[in-house]
C-alpha cells in the first residue's frame, strides 16, 4: 500500500529537474499572477540561452531578458499593462540582441490548442492579413481550406518542454484553482510537456466545491506543486494580494541597470 | 474646452455612442473602458462588460478602479475564459475601442513596433489582440491619446489591423472595417469610396487647419461647415464625475497625468488598502 499521492517538492528541486535547452513557459498575464518566486530561481540557477514562451509577458520575461537568459522569445504581448512599456525587452529588441517570434493573442492559443490535441496545427482566420504572418520567424502559415476554399492561416503547435503557472491553492496531487484571470494557463498546461505549479498555498486535498468564477486546473496535467506563498509579487494574484504598484515602477526605471537587477533576483519574494 | 466639461469628458461620453445591442464591450485604454460603462449605464443595458480582468465578466456598472478586480467581483455573472471568449469575437460578438501607437489614412493600425520589425526605432509592447479582433468585429474604432504627425502617419511601420485598400479587397468585407477614430482633436471616421480618413467633427475651439498640421497625410474634410463635436449632457456628466469615475482615474489619460499622479490614486483608492491586507 502507498501513501497518498504527493508531487510537492521544494523551488531548487524544480530548477533543478529543469535540462539546458529545455523551453520553459510561463502563465499569467502582464501584470496579473506572474511566477516570479520560480523566476528568480531560474535567474539565479546556471540556465542559459532559454527558449521562453509567454503568450502576455510581463516583468518575468523582462528579468530573464535583463539577465541574458533567453534566447528565443514567443509572445503575444511583452509590457506592463496600463504602467507601459518593459525595459528590457524594449532594449535587447532595440539592440538586436535577441531572437522573437510574434504571435497574436488567439493565434498563440491556436498554438497551444494544437499542442494539447497533439495535432500539427490548427486552422484559424486570427491574423490574415497582419503583420504577424509576414516577420522573418512567423511560423504560421497560410493555405486553401480543402472544405471552404477560402486562405486561412495554419498556426503549427507549441509544446513547450515546461510550463510553470503560479495559482492561488493547490493540493498535493496537483489540483490547482485559480481565482483572478485564468488567461491562456488551461490550455497551456495542456500543452506542455511537463507543468509545474507554484501556489500561495498548499493543501492536503482541494474541497469538491463549485468555483463559478474560478479555474480549476486538474492534477492530470500536473508534475510538480511548490508552495511558494506571495510567489506571485510584485503582480498581482487575486484575492491574495493586489499589485505592488511602486515596487513595478521602481522595476520599470532601474530594471535595465544590471546591479539592481542582480539585487531584486535575490530579495526573497 | 468648455468650462462645463473636461477634454476626457468629452471623449468618454462620444465614445460611449459606439456601443450598440447585446455584445462584448471593451475599451483598451481607461478613457474607452469609462465609454463601456456609460454606455451600459445610460443608453445599452444589454452590454456585456468585460474589463481589465476576465475572471470578473459581465458585470454591472462600477466606478473604475486601479484594481478593478476587487471593485467589479462583487456584481460579475462570471469568469470569461479565453477560449470562449475568441469565440465570442470568432462571431463578430465585440465592440472595441483599442488604443494605437500609429494609425494610417486606410485606417491601418499598429501596437507592435516603431520602425523596422527586425531591429525596431522602438519596441512596443507586440501586436496583442489587434490581429484577432479584426477578424472578429463589424468595426474597430481607435482611441488615440495624442494626435500627432508621428501617431497619424502616411502608413503605419507594421501592420496589427489592415484598414481600406488591397489587402481587404484581397480578403473580402468579413474583417472589421476601420470605424471611428478619437484624438485630442476631433472625431474622424472615413470616406467609403475612397476609404480615406475624413474630419466627422472637431473638439470644441479646434479648427481643420490645427488638424490636418498634427496629421501626417491629408486630411478628407466634410462638405460645408466642420461639425463641433457635441458636449457631453448634464445626465452623462453626472454619470461620469459620480457613477462610473469618482476617483478621477479619467485624468491619466489627461495632460497631467504623471506617475506621481498614478501612485496618489493609487494610494487613495480603498481597494488598494483591502488588497493589501488580504
Amino acid at each position: 500500500m502507498t501513501g497518498p499521492m504527493d508531487k510537492r517538492l521544494p523551488l531548487n528541486e524544480l530548477v533543478a529537474r529543469i535540462a539546458p535547452g529545455q523551453s520553459i513557459a510561463f502563465g499569467g498575464g502582464g501584470l496579473q499572477r506572474k511566477p516570479m518566486a520560480a523566476v528568480k530561481a531560474i535567474a539565479a540557477s546556471a540556465l542559459t540561452d532559454i527558449p521562453v514562451i509567454s503568450f502576455l509577458g510581463g516583468p518575468e520575461v523582462d528579468l530573464l531578458i535583463g539577465l541574458g537568459k533567453v534566447g528565443r522569445l514567443s509572445f503575444a504581448f511583452v509590457g506592463f499593462d496600463a504602467y507601459g512599456l518593459a525595459p528590457n525587452f524594449r532594449h535587447a529588441r532595440e539592440s538586436g540582441a535577441i531572437e522573437v517570434v510574434e504571435y497574436s493573442e488567439a493565434t498563440m492559443l491556436a498554438a497551444f490548442e494544437a499542442g494539447a490535441k497533439r495535432l500539427p496545427f490548427i486552422p484559424t482566420r486570427f491574423g490574415l492579413g497582419t503583420g504577424i504572418l509576414a516577420t522573418r520567424t512567423a511560423p504560421m502559415k497560410t493555405f486553401a481550406c480543402p472544405i471552404s476554399g477560402e486562405t486561412l492561416v495554419a498556426v503549427p503547435a507549441l509544446r513547450p518542454d515546461i510550463a510553470i503557472v503560479h495559482v492561488n491553492e493547490a493540493d498535493r496531487a496537483g489540483n490547482a484553482i485559480i481565482h483572478g484571470d485564468g488567461f491562456g494557463d488551461p490550455l497551456l498546461v495542456r500543452a506542455a510537456a511537463k507543468t509545474y505549479l507554484t501556489a500561495e498555498r498548499v493543501v492536503d486535498r482541494l474541497p469538491a466545491s463549485h468555483h463559478r468564477r474560478s479555474t480549476f486546473i486538474s492534477r492530470m496535467w500536473v508534475a510538480g506543486v511548490v508552495e511558494a506563498p506571495r510567489g506571485g509579487g510584485p503582480t498581482v494574484v487575486y484575492p491574495d494580494y493586489g499589485l505592488d504598484l511602486p515596487r513595478v515602477l521602481e522595476f520599470q526605471k532601474r530594471a535595465t541597470d544590471r546591479a539592481w537587477l542582480d539585487r531584486f533576483v535575490a530579495e526573497a519574494a | 474646452m468648455s468650462a462645463d466639461c473636461t477634454l476626457e469628458e468629452l471623449l468618454i461620453a462620444r465614445m460611449a455612442k459606439e456601443f450598440r445591442g447585446e455584445a462584448m464591450g471593451v475599451g483598451a485604454t481607461i478613457l474607452s473602458d469609462l465609454a463601456a460603462r456609460l454606455a451600459k449605464a445610460l443608453y445599452v443595458p444589454e452590454l456585456f462588460l468585460t474589463t481589465q480582468s476576465r475572471a470578473a465578466a459581465d458585470c454591472d456598472v462600477h466606478a473604475k478602479s486601479l484594481l478593478d478586480e476587487w471593485t467589479l467581483s462583487s456584481s460579475a455573472r462570471m469568469a470569461l475564459e479565453w477560449q470562449e471568449m475568441f469565440q465570442l469575437v470568432a462571431q463578430g460578438r465585440l465592440q472595441i475601442w483599442i488604443g494605437a501607437v500609429q494609425i494610417d489614412r486606410s485606417g491601418a493600425s499598429n501596437i507592435s513596433v516603431v520602425g523596422s520589425w527586425d531591429k525596431p526605432k522602438v519596441q512596443l509592447v507586440g501586436a496583442r489582440g489587434v490581429p484577432d479582433d479584426l477578424w472578429g468585429c463589424e468595426r474597430l474604432c481607435y482611441h488615440m491619446r495624442a494626435q500627432t504627425t508621428r501617431s497619424f502617419v502616411e502608413k503605419v511601420d507594421f501592420v496589427c489591423g489592415f484598414g481600406f485598400g488591397p489587402d481587404r479587397d484581397r480578403y473580402g468585407p468579413r474583417a472589421a472595417r476601420p470605424g471611428v477614430v478619437v484624438s485630442d482633436l476631433g472625431v474622424y471616421d472615413f470616406d467609403p469610396k475612397t476609404g480615406w480618413m475624413r474630419v466627422q467633427s472637431l473638439h470644441p475651439g479646434v479648427t481643420f487647419e490645427q488638424a490636418q498640421k498634427r496629421t501626417g497625410f491629408e486630411l478628407l474634410r466634410p462638405d460645408g461647415d466642420v461639425p463641433v463635436t457635441p458636449a457631453p449632457t448634464p445626465e452623462e456628466l453626472s454619470c461620469i464625475r459620480q457613477v462610473i469615475d469618482p476617483l478621477g482615474l479619467r485624468r491619466l489619460e489627461s495632460a497631467e497625468g504623471s506617475e506621481a499622479l498614478t501612485l496618489e490614486l493609487w494610494h487613495r483608492d480603498p481597494n488598494t488598502a483591502l488588497a493589501r491586507t488580504q
